[in-house]
């Protein structure tokens, strides 16, 4: 095996791992986040970053799927931050309006640290 | 297929790691406070999804799986679109 092979292998496996470790953070937030704004903040993530991480190290591991694999990244790029923000928008609008079919976004109480902390999003109401 | 062993035992890792993550994605689907927890609950399913058809295309050593995610991720966002302006506006068209 030369060099180069080597160093393909390696940048492979760095950016599998890499996305592999942003989709593990990305879950972890919308476990651990309190408030839906934030969760949305690390969903959002899955799907640029990990989704992206995991592509780039398919396409150096098997360079013949490489295309593909770029079609699939320039569509992620696109839609994930636009479905993100339609999210947003939407809960914002939602809460502006008093909406009755989005609910304003509460605290998740049992996902904080402290309980004494006061809820998100209450004063709506 | 790639046929070097520690490229082997990471795409092996990396897709049990990638499965094990949909209970816990799926657990704030069922206990979201709001329906917007719910709708980026299931974006990001959708998406692990998309990574994971990406792992099993290196651990098959076809590119066919791909398309499948290709076509799950465009269908995600069509539905993402829908569901949050269902939530903003009251009702989607």
């Amino acid at each position: 095996m030369d060099v180069l092979e080597t160093i393909r292998l390696i940048a492979g496996l760095f950016f599998l791992v890499f996305g592999v470790v942003f989709s593990f953070l990305g879950v972890f937030g919308i476990l651990r986040l309190p408030d839906t704004y934030s969760r949305l903040h690390a969903s959002g993530k899955v799907g640029t970053l990990g989704v992206m991480g995991l592509c780039i190290g398919c396409a150096f591991l098997m360079p013949g799927a490489a295309l593909k694999v770029l079609a699939l990244s320039i569509f992620l790029v696109f839609s994930g931050p636009v479905g993100s923000h339609a999210i947003a928008a939407g809960i914002h609008r939602a809460e502006q309006t008093n909406n009755p079919h989005g609910e304003v976004p509460v605290a998740d109480t049992s996902a904080t640290v402290k309980q004494s902390s006061a809820p998100v999003g209450q004063h709506n109401k | 297929m790639i046929e070097h062993e520690a490229a082997q035992v990471v795409i092996n890792i990396s897709l049990i790691v990638m499965v094990m993550l949909l209970p816990f994605a799926f657990y704030r689907v069922m206990r979201g406070p709001t329906a917007a927890d719910r709708l980026l609950s299931l974006e990001m399913i959708t998406m692990i999804a998309v990574g994971i058809t990406v792992l099993l295309a290196l651990f098959e050593g076809t590119d066919t799986v791909i398309d499948t995610g290709i076509v799950l991720a465009a269908l995600s966002f069509v539905g993402t679109l829908a569901i949050a302006r269902y939530i903003s506006e009251g009702r989607v068209f």
